[in-house]
């Protein structure tokens, strides 16, 4: 069962008979990156629009580098052709640097601020890089980069849980996303815990405020 | 309860599912009673979902002790008359191979069906072993689904499939089936039948020499019915992209997804024959379709099965339709294949020029990223005992120790500082290894096994070990869980698969028992003691048994959080004098250096206190 949303089309420049919105997420293992990704992929669901996600579970509990891929529309392969994301959603600079083999110009970059110095750096390998040099590789490469706080977003907020919520609000301020932010907020209400609600709407409109004003 | 959908949920509704979640629901729907599995990543949802939802849908779930017994636990089940179910990843086949084989002889009277959820590319496994060989090894039938939906609907036509035949059904999934979501939408849930009766009929069931030799006659009896159940199967069949397309494609399971998405992104017409009965193949149709296009590409993952046997069956029917598998086309036979892949493929052979964004793609990063490979999470508790058997070994100047590895999240040890694992072949052979290292070298052994890997195939290899006086000093990690798979139980807990109180077995009482001179256990989070434990059973002149013990760490902090203690440890950095012991010592991945001194995320800290004990001014302390 195949169901294509009406007026939805990729901002990428694939083939005409695509209809299709690519969204590649990439972080670290233990960040909420597979459970972001399932709420815009259940609020699509309900709102009547295709999705596919493809997510590899295992060897990385903690700490290792993880990837998630959510397609929307007319498509049948849950991971996204190099080069054919429409929007990245990066929880780590250096790993949505690492994205960016799925990006083209027209690509679209969210991604927070906020480093995890990985043991392979600490144990005297490659240095990490400066954040600003990545943001600003980011910027040389794609249509537009949100650079969010959104780990220091959720701790104000006080639950440093829903980074993720956060960036999720971030993708949903974009526009690109084909959904009302109240099926998120639907969405979320089913997923999260009643006592985290109220500070998970908070961490999702902060996002959406923050990527929207710009 | 959570997956509350996949037990209620009526025809015609509609839930986002994981391939896993789906196969549940299949299997739910196809009625079944009695399922077991010994979890394997990427089949290990499976078993979560069941242990959550087996009681209210009223089957019954164990996790057995590995692959085999799960398989017999689910063949008597099946030959007593209740629908049958067992899961496991591809090498776990392997080891429910010895059964499965004699299953497919014997054959069933309810149905059974064995899932077995490959990895090509290796994602979590230690080989990418194509599992459909064992189809044709066992002349069992085989199923392949694409997605989460057809995972769903495959499982009820599979127990359709067994019925008929009296035959297991080998239902293969891959990782990007098992791990795909997508929208499914629910048929009819059949009756679960929970009791049978078990029927005698020894001529039947047991394969001793004079029987087998007729079963064997009569399962290749069955095969053939099986190929006639292929050949009219709605589940094979033919999918068309664009209009008037004059080649065909044969493809299957995860592999369908992608010919689709490339033909459509290179904007090629062809013939697509879908394969969802794999085996036997439906050669008949196969051969008719070909008869009405110009040629037929054939695109699998991994090894050209369907390509060898529609050659073969090409060449002697003399059929004259070119084939193109693998050489042809040049598709690898090694790891997972992709839009990408598929589509350069394609594109080379129908000479179209390949997609590529109009705006160009982005120029990589210039120089190398850090790299961010799996690692032991902060506070893991391995991470404590590879610390202590380190500095026993330093401390007592032990040359060229060997290290014998087994299969579990301890595996990671194999990277610096503590670069503990040497060799490694399957789940169990940690113990067996370290009896061939220690009668074909001068070396001291050391093995590590997990509490969950320990049952699975460590009992058996231990009483051999000692019997035969092998010398090699077994760590086992008790951490309380099968912690890589994502924390299901084992013989070791207190409760089982559905949550029930179980009887605990004592891994350090069976070890006394077995007659193994030293047993110890240990607190791998004291690393003083630790590392004492370990120099006195280097002295040991036989097995001497460590059992580490001390709850995996992401179910400890758990477990404080839901207690509200938060505590951390962090580094007084006018102490701290910069030597970095604890960075290089532990490599925890919470412990990071900053201006020259080490310093504690504490977001990730885990407190543990291991790097607090191995800091030579003591600058590492609880966050007050």
């Amino acid at each position: 069962m195949r169901r294509v949303l009406a007026g939805l089309s990729s901002a990428c420049d694939r083939g005409e008979k695509m209809s299709s919105l690519n969204v590649f997420f990439a972080g670290v293992g233990g960040q909420g990156i597979i459970t972001g990704a399932s709420i815009i992929a259940r609020a699509a669901i309900a709102a009547g629009v295709d999705a596919v996600m493809s997510e590899v579970h295992g060897m990385a509990q903690r700490g290792g580098s993880v990837v998630c891929e959510l397609r929307l529309g007319d498509v049948h392969s849950p991971m996204i052709p190099e080069g054919e994301a429409d929007l990245i959603i990066g929880f780590e600079p250096v790993e949505t640097v690492r994205s960016l083999i799925k990006a083209n110009h027209h690509t679209v970059v969210i991604t927070e601020v906020r480093p995890i110095i990985p043991v392979s750096v600490s144990l005297g390998g490659i240095a990490y890089p400066a954040v600003e040099d990545l943001l600003a590789y980011l910027r040389s490469q794609v249509a537009a980069v949100y650079a969010v706080p959104a780990a220091a977003m959720a701790e104000e907020i006080g639950l440093p849980q829903a980074a993720n919520v956060v960036l999720l609000g971030a993708a949903m301020g974009t526009g690109l996303i084909p959904l009302e932010l109240r099926t998120i907020r639907d969405t979320l209400s089913r997923s999260v815990p009643s006592k985290a609600l109220e500070a998970n709407f908070r961490a999702l409109q902060e996002g959406f405020e923050l990527t929207r004003k710009v | 309860m959570k997956y509350q959908a996949l037990v209620d949920g009526k025809t015609g509704d509609h839930e986002l599912l994981l391939g896993n979640e789906a196969a549940v629901r299949g299997a739910l729907e196809a009625g079944i009673g009695i399922a077991a599995s010994y979890p394997g990543t990427p089949s290990s949802e499976i078993g979560d979902v069941f242990s959550i939802v087996a009681k209210a849908s009223g089957v019954y779930f164990e996790y057995s002790a590995n692959e085999k017994i799960a398989l017999e636990v689910v063949a008597a089940a099946a030959a007593s008359g209740v629908r049958s179910f067992t899961f496991m990843k591809h090498v776990g086949l392997n080891v429910a191979s010895d059964s499965f084989m004699t299953t497919a002889y014997i054959g069933t009277r309810a149905g059974l069906v064995v899932l077995s959820a490959d990895d090509p590319s290796t994602h979590s496994s230690q080989n990418e072993q194509d599992n459909r060989y064992y189809a044709r090894l066992a002349n069992v039938p085989m199923l392949e689904p694409s997605s989460p939906q057809e995972t769903k609907d495959y499982m009820v036509e599979a127990y359709n499939i067994s019925e008929k035949l009296e035959l297991p059904v080998l239902f293969r999934t891959t990782t990007r089936v098992a791990h795909m979501r997508g929208d499914v939408v629910f048929g009819d849930r059949r009756p679960v039948v929970r009791r049978g009766v078990f029927e005698k009929d020894p001529a039947r069931l047991v394969p001793v020499p004079a029987n087998s030799s007729k079963m064997h006659v009569k399962l290749l009896g069955k095969l053939a019915e099986a190929r006639y159940l292929s050949e009219t199967s709605s589940l094979n069949r033919v999918v068309d992209v664009g209009v008037g397309g004059r080649a065909g494609v044969v493809t299957v399971g995860s592999t369908f997804n992608y010919v689709i998405d490339a033909l459509e992104e290179l904007g090629l017409s062809a013939r697509v024959f879908k394969i969802g009965f794999s085996y036997p193949l439906p050669l008949d149709r196969i051969r008719e379709f070909a008869a009405g296009v110009d040629e037929l590409l054939v695109v699998e993952e991994l090894e050209p099965l369907m390509e060898n046997d529609i050659k073969a069956d090409f060449l002697s029917h003399g059929t004259r339709t070119p084939v193109c598998g693998k050489e042809e086309l040049l598709v690898p036979r090694v790891h997972e294949l992709n839009v990408d892949v598929v589509a350069k493929a394609l594109a080379s052979h129908f000479g179209v020029p390949l997609h590529v964004p109009a705006s160009g793609k982005v120029q990589p990063w210039s120089s190398p990223l850090p790299s961010r490979p799996p690692v032991l999470c902060p506070g893991c508790p391995h991470r404590g005992s590879y610390l202590a058997v380190r500095r026993a070994i330093r401390e007592l100047g032990i040359p060229e120790p060997v290290f014998a590895s087994d299969i579990g999240c301890y595996t990671l040890g194999m990277a610096a500082p503590f670069s503990a694992a040497d060799y490694l072949l399957s789940m169990g052979s940690s113990v067996g290894t370290a009896g061939g290292f220690d009668v074909a070298t001068d070396q001291r052994i050391f093995s590590f096994i997990g509490d969950s890997t320990f049952f699975h195939a460590g009992l058996s290899a231990l009483a051999s070990a000692i019997h035969n006086k092998h010398r090699f000093v077994l760590t086992v990690l008790d951490n309380r869980t099968t912690a890589m798979t994502g924390h299901q139980p084992n013989p070791s807990m207190l409760t089982d698969a559905v949550g029930d109180p179980a009887p605990a077995i004592s891994i350090e009482a069976v070890a006394k028992a077995m007659g193994v001179p030293f047993v110890k256990v240990i607190n791998p989070y004291r690393v003083a003691e630790a590392t004492e434990a370990y120099k006195e059973a280097t002295q040991v002149d036989g097995v001497a048994v460590i059992v580490s013990k001390q709850v995996c760490s992401l179910l400890l902090d758990r477990a404080k959080r839901a207690k509200g203690i938060w505590q951390t440890f962090q580094v007084d950095r006018d102490v701290c004098t910069g030597c970095l012991t604890c960075v290089h010592d532990v490599a925890c991945p919470a412990i990071f250096v900053s201006e020259g001194k080490a310093e504690i995320n504490q977001e990730l800290c885990d407190a543990c206190g291991v790097c607090s004990q191995v800091c030579p001014v003591h600058a590492i302390g609880v966050k007050k």
